[in-house]
């Protein structure tokens, strides 16, 4: 169940109007009711694999019970366990084929022809969110960050919990568990917030992304037959594809669970509006960036390292981060180019001289120039995302590196001056907590003018239902 | 508080639900292509000696006017074989004298798969305004229950305009053949033909469901005594050049071996007959009236042939 689906329309209202009218009298009995309707929203894609997510949540449930009076080389066991099982569920689904073809390519390279047989096996939607979900409780009570649960209940519907579920935000333990733990109370100006988030949301994926998708789609299958600024047009819609999409999704789980009284963290704020790789990666997919750091970055030294080790240190995570979203290497090829141009922006930005002026010299000029670099980098970063090889990728970024970049670029050109309007309602926005706080509007009669012209906008030019891109990850 | 909020997201509701439920009106009350010839189809059973089924090259290509026997065109615009086959299944029981079928297959026909783009919305219409019984439409599906919320909101309001402009929104004559493909769409034919193309692009080489479903409406024929017509209608030479000339062959020969493997069907190929001009298209692969015209009289005319022929 999509959440742009007339379905989640419908199981929303039914769901909110139980959890808050008929499941209200304890909190456990809520958990109970959140538990199982968090089964039924995955179960409508696949219930067969509603048994990975059960395992995962006993595994590391129980996993972290025993580590808390446990020591030594039985606590490393524990610990190991849980990893293992894990990071061996994705590994199986997600990664099996991809390096045992990989390897078989590379014996192929040396004339020495290896006979194989792939698993073929259908990702489970989902997997890598709440894999590392999991995970990231088991290191924490690991660490000794955070008590191990005794509650069950709550710590299935932590792992499970359906507004997160299948696309992020991945959220901690710290947070969100204790959430569960909490009685809820209605909030109106929460709820609000909420729907401001989910109409933001509905707008980012359905007006934005899924209109971009028609153009991409286009675009990355005959790349061969247009001009390179056609061609730079089309990354850019991808851009703003990816962007629309996953943050559109983002929005709808925070404002979905703020509904029904839970926090989530915050996973886009305004990335495109970045000065720099550094704050790009402080803005966009928050959860999962925060993820590697606290998880990988950190125990590998950080940043409190020679320039050597930094240098291997961001390179590992962003090796890794590309991995994560998909085992191809046109993945690990994003990844990479982000860690190489990252590395850059912090020696750049570590030089005195061009430290000294940035603190000096303020301008509008400045953020922009520094906004347009960054955008850049990361639009030509995403065709290595899009294209379904590194080929491929190579074969699109040469016909925009052409002279026919120079060129006037064909068709969808009001849709691109639509999409630099948004960005300008983004760069007002850029100090709110999202796209449609306008809680400072004082007139009613605006706010509410605003909230229906975002609907029609929703109704009016939505409806090219596209899956959630994220989903696959 | 809860109740505070309540009552605001219902006063809020109310004017989307009144435009939702404008628009469930407007689908249940005005005729549209489905309920006309569920209609007509319904009317004129003892009478009907020809059927014609298949997507937009039947609808708008072949013109009943120009067939010797009393035929009614119930192709549809995206309607795939596994629409077809629905439809034949629901009807062929009442229609007494039928004599012949003619289906169009053109370069996707075969390897189209059901519940695809095509379907996304007219599966309900099918289902709702056609009184067929959808298998691909699950029980849990609410959107069977509700057609607004089946199209897409500017869809339904270009369908509102077009009705309170012309009064219809039927695009039938009373055969049920298409006739608002008049000349052409006054776009270049070589500059459209790469578009459609891809468009058409499935990369998808099984036939074998629409095949069984060709061939269960053969069947099914055959015990009525009835011809089946399997017609490749004429497209523009530019078109064909873009498409993959392997899965045009397969096509061709899959049609071949229906025709081969059973003694009444007959595969007319007309893809790039000879006698194609480019004023018969309204775009690379839809005939206009000049054309519909042109080869109705020349399916009309194979269908005498071969009906003396055996």
């Amino acid at each position: 169940m999509q959440f742009n689906t007339v379905d989640f329309a419908l199981f929303f209202p039914i769901v909110f109007t139980l959890y808050w009218f008929v499941f209200n009298s304890s909190i456990k009995i809520q958990n109970v009711f959140l538990l199982i309707t968090s089964y039924i929203f995955y179960a409508f894609w696949d219930w067969r694999f509603l048994s990975l997510i059960f395992l995962s949540s006993i595994i590391d449930f129980l996993v972290a019970r025993r580590l808390k009076n446990s020591i030594g080389i039985q606590r490393k066991m524990l610990f190991g366990i849980s990893v293992f099982c894990n990071l061996g569920v994705l590994f199986v689904f997600k990664y099996f084929d991809f390096f045992l073809e990989t390897f078989v390519d590379a014996f192929l390279l040396f004339g020495k022809p290896i006979s194989y047989t792939s698993l073929q096996l259908v990702l489970p939607v989902g997997i890598s969110f709440y894999t590392f979900q999991t995970l990231s409780y088991t290191i924490d009570v690991y660490r000794k960050r955070i008590e191990p649960t005794d509650d069950v209940i709550s710590f299935f519907a932590f792992v499970s919990f359906f507004p997160q579920l299948v696309a992020g935000p991945i959220e901690r333990a710290s947070n969100l568990l204790p959430q569960f733990k909490r009685r809820r109370i209605f909030n109106i100006e929460k709820s609000v917030d909420g729907l401001q988030l989910i109409l933001g949301g509905l707008f980012k994926k359905m007006v934005i992304a899924d209109n971009c998708a028609l153009i991409v789609n286009n675009l990355f299958e005959n790349y061969t037959e247009y001009s390179g600024s056609t061609l730079f047009c089309g990354a850019i819609f991808f851009g703003f594809q990816i962007y629309g999409d996953f943050s559109g999704y983002s929005d709808i789980a925070i404002g979905t669970a703020r509904l029904l009284g839970f926090d989530l963290m915050k996973n886009f704020n305004f990335p495109y509006l970045s000065k720099n790789l550094i704050e790009f990666w402080r803005r966009w997919h928050i959860s999962l960036s925060s993820w590697f750091r606290d998880y990988v970055y950190i125990p590998l030294g950080g940043n409190r390292v020679s320039n050597i080790r930094l240098i291997d240190n961001i390179l590992i995570v962003f090796v890794v981060s590309g991995l994560w979203h998909g085992a191809n290497l046109t993945f690990l090829a994003w990844g990479l180019i982000h860690g190489i141009f990252l590395i850059l922006t912090i020696f750049l930005l570590k030089h005195s001289r061009i430290k000294a002026f940035l603190q000096t010299q303020k301008s509008i000029f400045l953020d922009l120039l520094g906004i347009g670099i960054t955008f850049f980098i990361v639009t030509i970063a995403w065709v290595f995302f899009r294209a379904e090889t590194i080929t491929e990728a190579f074969q699109y970024l040469q016909r925009i590196f052409s002279t026919s970049l120079f060129s006037l670029p064909q068709g969808n050109k009001w849709f691109l001056l639509f999409l630099i309007g948004y960005m300008l309602i983004e760069w007002l926005q850029k100090r709110r907590e999202h796209l449609l706080d306008i809680r400072h509007i004082f007139s009613k009669s605006i706010r509410y003018s605003i909230y229906y012209a975002v609907v029609f906008l929703v109704l009016y030019f939505g409806g090219n239902l596209q899956t959630f891109i994220y989903f696959q990850f | 508080m809860m109740k505070v909020f309540l009552r605001k997201i219902l006063v809020f509701f109310i004017p989307i639900a009144i435009v939702w439920g404008a628009l469930e009106w407007f689908y249940r009350t005005v005729p549209s292509n489905y309920t006309y010839k569920h209609k007509i189809i319904k009317e004129r059973y003892n009478e009907i000696e020809t059927l014609i089924l298949g997507d937009s090259h039947a609808f708008f290509g072949v013109n009943p006017s120009y067939i010797d026997t009393e035929t009614l065109n119930l192709a549809n615009i995206s309607q795939s074989l596994y629409m077809d086959q629905l439809l034949f299944e629901k009807h062929e029981d009442s229609l007494p004298n039928l004599q012949n079928v003619i289906i169009t297959v053109g370069y996707y026909s075969l390897s189209k798969l059901k519940n695809t783009k095509g379907e996304i919305w007219r599966k309900y219409f099918y289902q709702n305004q056609m009184d067929l019984e959808i298998p691909i439409i699950s029980p849990w599906d609410v959107k069977q229950y509700s057609l607004a919320l089946t199209r897409r909101l500017n869809k339904s309001i270009s369908l509102v305009h077009a009705y309170l402009d012309e009064g219809t929104i039927i695009g039938c004559d009373a055969k049920g053949w298409g006739d608002y493909y008049d000349s052409t769409n006054g776009q270049s034919l070589d500059v459209e033909s790469w578009g459609a193309a891809k468009r058409h692009e499935d990369f998808l080489f099984d036939f074998s469901e629409n095949i069984g479903r060709l061939q269960a409406i053969i069947d099914a024929c055959k015990k009525k005594n009835c011809n089946v017509y399997i017609v490749d209608m004429p497209v523009y030479h530019g078109y064909v050049s873009y498409l993959n000339p392997d899965k045009l062959e397969k096509v061709t020969n899959s049609c071949k071996v229906l025709e081969n493997d059973n003694e009444n069907v007959r595969y007319i190929n007309l893809r790039q007959d000879y006698r194609i001009e480019d004023s018969d298209f309204y775009d690379p692969d839809h005939l206009n009236h000049k054309g519909a015209k042109k080869y109705t009289q020349i399916i009309n005319q194979l269908i005498s042939t071969s009906k003396n022929d055996r």
